[in-house]
């Protein structure tokens, strides 16, 4: 009797020790793995999508916003009906059913993305079918109060390599770091509906949105400027044009325009040479408008005086080459004014020669070209500057009149802006602030790189520029009762080793009221068809805005 | 002695069986009230894609190229004219101004 009594005790104590391997296999031994198993199925997490920062105008008007945007998804295996579903998101979407079609059969995903970016209205109206097997995942995308103007400035935003929005070309390429912002994320419990238990394990990390970009950009004046600039290519049938206005004193960059230009928020349907930003990409010879720079440096070293006196007696000899004025007339003798009044390319050569070439290239670096400016726009190139060993005496000469040596409309502007301000080369920039969503903002002050010009020669050469304006080719189109210094230039395009004979670039450049210089601002026109001449192309353009600029600003004439 | 032990005994009981209750309400309340949390967010969902709408609404009404539109469909001219008075006056406005 005692040895079944101890046998069913031990064969209890034997089940016993089994259930209690069994529970410590299942409760110490694979709790990760019943864990996680147990977190799949109780607990949610949902990524919590950052906001992109907004771009403001100066006035905090946006030029870009967000705007909520969907992804269509698919779940083929819940399709009930694939025509008419192909048939309606193939219409709603804009996409061609037979691509639609060609996925669905191809793939045996449970999960299938067909468009991105869709808008609300869209996807409204798919909704309202109530067909099984299309699901929709919120996202946002770009818009543009303001439709495509600013199209350069701002950029676009893309995909990268992994599909996330990225911005590229000017700012939204720029400053992408400070727009893009973090998403974050919410791990919660949820019970069998998803409802989310809220005395249940939560962890939550809040997205930090992106910054906001406060610009310097006036958005009126980028309206004037665009609308004055597309009306003078119509006009005169040209191939494109720029137009860039700065602030002299602060080097901010209050309107850029340029054409052929494209709708940021559609960009794919533009080739991508529309992306780059001609005011601070392409380079082109700036022709007569460089002669105020020479001008200047020549005044700043004392080399020519107001005074001073010169021969343009007729056309003067280089090596092999003759440079002559673009008219052919020769006046004798005649004054640093005359020299800009008639835009004499034999006056500037002797002044160069007065200079000398050291001081020209010492100039030529000074004022920053053949080099980036490093505004806070991505895309930017500078034509490069030829070391000195590589300057002939012809090239000194073709530089002194803006022939022989490339820019970019950015760094003339810039250029001619340290004359406007008593001769500080400024940097230019065109974001004033930038504010996160908890109002902390941080301001970019403006930086003088140096002092390029004495205030003295500045002072001289605004009056010649003045002069060259009331007595020049343009006296009889500028706006009357107003100072505005400023210098026409029509240079030829070199192809292929040799210039052009009829393609010309045409531009003027110039600021005013002379007094406080409020804008300095630079106009080109590609290859005019009306006329080659900056005087004629240019320059009226140019007239048209100050005009309108002259209102806005409230500023009297002289 | 016995009595007032069983008493305190009681009272014991009474106040586990109580708590016991209130910890089920509790949780129960907190697990189910979930769905009034859901129902909230959607709710301020709703009022936050309103807002970006009319936001959106708002910078377009207000967008420079919208105004110069409508204002021309108004009869608005867009070219100011300029008169300085210290030049010689045009010859119109010479005869207008003479007696």
């Amino acid at each position: 009797m005692g040895k079944r009594l101890i046998l069913v005790f031990v064969g209890i104590l034997c089940f016993f020790v089994l259930i209690i391997i069994r529970l410590f296999f299942w409760q110490v031994a694979n709790i990760e793995k019943l864990r996680g198993i147990a977190e799949n199925q109780t607990n949610t997490f949902l990524t919590i999508p950052a906001k992109r920062g907004e771009i403001l105008a100066t006035d905090g008007s946006p030029l870009v916003m967000n705007k909520r945007a969907y992804l269509v998804y698919l779940e083929p295996h819940k399709i009930e009906n694939k025509d008419k579903t192909v048939e309606i998101l193939a219409k709603e979407l804009g996409l061609p059913s037979a691509s639609i079609s060609a996925k669905l059969k191809e793939t045996e995903l449970r999960w299938l993305p067909i468009a991105q970016k869709i808008d609300e209205e869209a996807v409204a109206k798919i909704k309202k079918f109530g067909l099984p097997g299309i699901g929709f995942i919120e996202e946002s995308k770009r818009y543009y109060p303001e439709g495509s103007m600013s199209a350069h400035l701002l950029g676009f935003v893309g995909k990268n390599a992994k599909g996330e929005d990225q911005g590229y070309s000017g700012l939204e390429g720029y400053y992408e770091e400070q727009l893009h912002g973090r998403n974050g994320y919410l791990k919660q419990e949820t019970d069998a509906r998803g409802n989310p238990i809220l005395s249940g394990n939560l962890e939550e990390v809040q997205p930090e949105d992106g910054r906001d970009l406060v610009l310097t950009i006036d958005k009126t004046v980028q309206f004037i400027a665009e609308k004055k600039l597309l009306e003078g290519i119509e006009k005169y049938g040209a191939k494109g044009g720029t137009v860039a206005i700065m602030d002299p004193y602060s080097g901010s960059l209050l309107a850029s325009a340029s054409y052929p230009s494209y709708d940021p928020g559609d960009f794919l349907k533009y080739p991508s040479q529309y992306y780059i930003n001609p005011v601070v990409a392409s380079s082109y010879e700036p022709g007569s408008t460089f002669k105020v720079l020479v001008m200047a440096a020549a005044l700043n070293e004392g080399k020519v005086k107001p005074d001073t006196k010169i021969n343009e007696d007729g056309p003067i000899t280089i090596g092999e080459y003759t440079i002559n004025t673009w008219n052919q007339k020769y006046h004798g003798e005649i004054s640093l004014n005359q020299i800009l009044e008639y835009s004499s390319n034999v006056g500037m050569v002797l002044v160069q020669k007065q200079l000398g070439s050291d001081l020209l290239l010492k100039y030529l670096n000074n004022l920053g070209f053949g080099r980036l400016t490093d505004i806070d726009l991505e895309g930017e190139n500078s034509p490069l500057l030829r070391s000195k060993s590589n300057w002939y005496e012809i090239d000194y000469a073709s530089a002194s009149f803006g022939q022989g040596i490339a820019v970019t409309p950015l760094q003339m502007v810039r250029a001619v802006g340290a004359i406007a301000n008593g001769g500080r080369l400024m940097k230019p920039y065109v974001v004033k602030s930038i504010k996160d969503k908890n109002n902390r903002v941080i301001n970019i002050s403006e930086k003088t790189e140096r002092e390029v010009y004495k205030k003295e020669a500045t002072t001289l050469l605004t009056e010649m520029m003045v002069s060259a304006v009331d007595n020049g080719e343009t006296r009889l189109i500028k706006p009357q009762g107003y100072k505005i210094a400023g210098k026409t230039g029509t240079a030829q395009i070199a192809i292929a080793g040799h210039y052009d004979a009829e393609k010309t670039i045409a531009s003027f450049v110039g600021f005013a009221p002379v007094r406080k210089p409020k804008f300095v601002m630079l106009v080109t026109i590609q290859e005019p068809t009306a006329s080659p001449w900056g005087s004629e192309t240019a320059a009226p353009v140019f007239f048209s805005i100050a005009k309108e600029l002259f209102s806005y600003y409230g500023i009297s004439p002289d | 002695m016995r009595r007032k032990q069983a008493i305190i005994n009681l009272f014991l009981f009474g106040l586990l069986m109580v708590l016991a209750v209130v910890q089920v309400v509790i949780y129960n309340r907190d697990s189910t009230v979930g769905e009034t949390y859901v129902s909230i967010n959607n709710e301020v969902e709703k009022l936050e894609k309103t807002n970006n709408q009319m936001e959106q609404m708002i910078a377009s009404a207000s967008a420079i190229t919208t105004i110069s539109a409508r204002s021309q469909s108004f009869g608005f001219s867009f070219s100011p004219k300029i008169v300085s008075l210290a030049a010689p006056l045009p010859i119109a406005y010479g005869n207008r101004l003479s007696p």
